[in-house]
């Protein structure tokens, strides 16, 4: 822009052009940096989970948009939520469940939602506590922490049990309950009575498990992708859930710029990156 | 002149306006119904159970440490000094990374403690308070024993008293106001630790679910809930602080 602008002005001098067509340059200029959107910043609200992901987005963003500043407000999808809901000033939120993303909808909040990756749900462990198998997690001396019943991976980890209460040992490939093992509701209430603590974010879950202080977590197979010190139990499809991520206009937003995000994160570009990172494209 | 107090009101009306807003959800509809949910009198047991035994903690290990540290001053005890007012200016979540290193499973004591299991427990966030508010109380303890005289200790001991007699019936009931200023101040800010607690002892109901930690797991659901508890809160912050002033105020009247 300073260089336009000295160059201008040289010209100006050069020329010595009437002030009346000088102004005219000048308003020209001026109407170009606006539209060309010089110094505007999008502000995007994403889920914990998307934070490497949405920082890469963000990256390639900005070099194929220059003078675009994307700014990323990473928190649990619930977090998110209710600063939204407070007047905080976003533009792009990406929730990591529907259930958010509608309590805005019907608030009319955001606009034009659009469903953009799923996830899966892994346990996460440490390596020397010995767990192999989701039916493990009942064990007696088990710390397990999951995110809290309204954070979506807590609540997608709620369901995940229930639908494991509901199973015999048949329906779970026989890899997760042997014969001596409880059925299993009788599983799942034991599982339950090992959470030792709720975290208000997935990655809070990733980070105590990593500590050392919880032996396991529940978690999104993409956070696996990023702490690749921790052990891996996966979870069988029968009981796995599928976590459906939205992504939407915040009102009073930079439209323009909120929308071209968008159809980027769309894109095939956008959703290689996802793929990167373990989340799975949104099947119809 | 009022100019003056025009530039002094701006500052105090910043600082003082959230928290009478916040008082003010006290008194809308569904108050009651909050405070006597399941939840929040889950919440304000667990607080009021961990806050008095750490007090207990701060009271019964802080005293001495004052009184060493207002007796014996030399550099170390001063560098000492400096270096357990370090918590009151920490981040609480820098708090918490810090106790985690200590006292966590992996943490430099972690494998001797293992058998106290203290992850995630109410100990834990015992640990957590005493950590943040004891400089409260040792602070304010150890200037209550510097202003009590050399020399009357000293006549004590001449009358034939033994050290603990001349502690416990002369420099202790001397420094009794500061004794009771530190308590409550420590008691104040146990109650509202908040980053250190879910840092180091995690965030389950019933357990380690302190009103600050209630609070700020409410606020992810229901608004309206978390502030009429932020209001329970305030309202507690208020007394505390209340009754230090009211305290030093008699402490002023008796001296006159």
């Amino acid at each position: 822009m300073h260089v336009l602008h000295s160059g201008l002005l040289r010209q100006l001098q050069k020329q010595e052009l009437a002030p009346k067509k000088a102004c005219q340059r000048v308003l020209l200029l001026i109407s170009l940096l606006t539209t060309f959107g010089v110094a505007q910043t999008l502000t995007v609200f994403a889920a914990s989970s998307l934070t490497e992901a949405f920082s890469d987005l963000a990256a390639a963003f900005e070099t194929d948009n220059p003078g675009v500043t994307v700014l990323l407000n990473i928190a649990g999808s619930s977090t998110l939520r209710t600063q939204i809901e407070q007047g905080a000033p976003a533009d792009v939120f990406a929730s990591a469940n529907v259930f958010h993303m509608n309590a805005l909808v019907e608030a009319d909040l955001v606009t034009d939602v659009q469903l953009f990756a799923q996830n899966r749900l892994v346990v996460i462990s440490q390596p020397d506590a010995g767990l192999q198998t989701l039916a493990d997690l009942a064990r007696e001396d088990v710390r397990l922490v999951v995110a809290a019943p309204y954070v979506p991976a807590g609540s997608y980890t709620r369901e995940m049990l229930e639908r494991l209460a509901s199973h015999d040992s048949q329906a779970l490939d026989g890899q997760a309950l042997d014969s001596q093992a409880l059925d299993g509701q009788a599983l799942v209430d034991a599982i339950f009575k090992n959470v030792v603590s709720e975290e208000l974010n997935v990655r809070q879950v990733v980070s105590k498990v990593q500590l050392g202080e919880a032996d396991a977590g529940v978690v999104y197979q993409s956070d696996v992708r990023v702490f690749t010190d921790l052990a891996v139990i996966p979870i069988a499809d029968a009981v796995n859930v599928t976590a459906t991520y939205p992504i939407a206009v915040v009102r009073g937003a930079n439209e323009g710029v909120a929308r071209a995000f968008i159809d980027f994160v769309l894109a095939a570009d956008g959703q290689q990156v996802l793929a990167s990172y373990g989340f799975l494209p949104i099947s119809d | 002149m009022p100019t003056l107090w025009l530039l002094a009101s701006f500052l105090a009306l910043f600082i003082a306006l959230p928290s009478v807003l916040l008082l003010s959800w006290a008194l809308r509809p569904g108050f009651v119904e909050t405070l006597l949910s399941e939840a929040s009198l889950q919440a304000l047991r667990v607080s009021l159970v961990t806050t008095s035994i750490s007090l207990l903690v701060i009271i019964t290990l802080g005293t001495p440490l004052a009184y060493v540290l207002a007796r014996k001053r030399n550099v170390w005890t001063r560098f000492l000094g400096l270096w357990l007012d370090v918590p009151l200016v920490l981040p609480p979540v820098v708090a918490g990374v810090g106790l985690l290193l200590a006292l966590g499973r992996r943490g430099v004591l972690g494998g001797w403690l293992e058998p106290l299991s203290l992850a995630f427990s109410p100990t834990a966030v015992i640990l957590a308070q005493v950590f943040v508010a004891s400089p409260l109380y040792v602070r304010s303890l150890k200037a209550g024993f510097a202003s009590v005289h050399d020399d009357l200790e000293a006549s004590a001991t001449t009358l034939g008293a033994s050290p603990w007699q001349v502690f416990w019936h002369v420099t202790l009931p001397l420094a009794r106001p500061a004794l009771v200023e530190g308590s409550l101040l420590a008691w104040a800010r146990a109650a509202g630790e908040f980053g250190a607690t879910l840092v180091f002892a995690g965030n389950l109901a019933g357990r380690t679910r302190t009103l600050p930690l209630a609070i700020y797991t409410t606020l992810e659901r229901d608004l309206d809930s978390a502030l009429h508890l932020a209001a329970v809160q305030t309202l507690l912050a208020f007394v505390f602080l209340g009754v230090v002033k009211w305290l030093s105020a008699a402490k002023r009247l008796q001296k006159k």
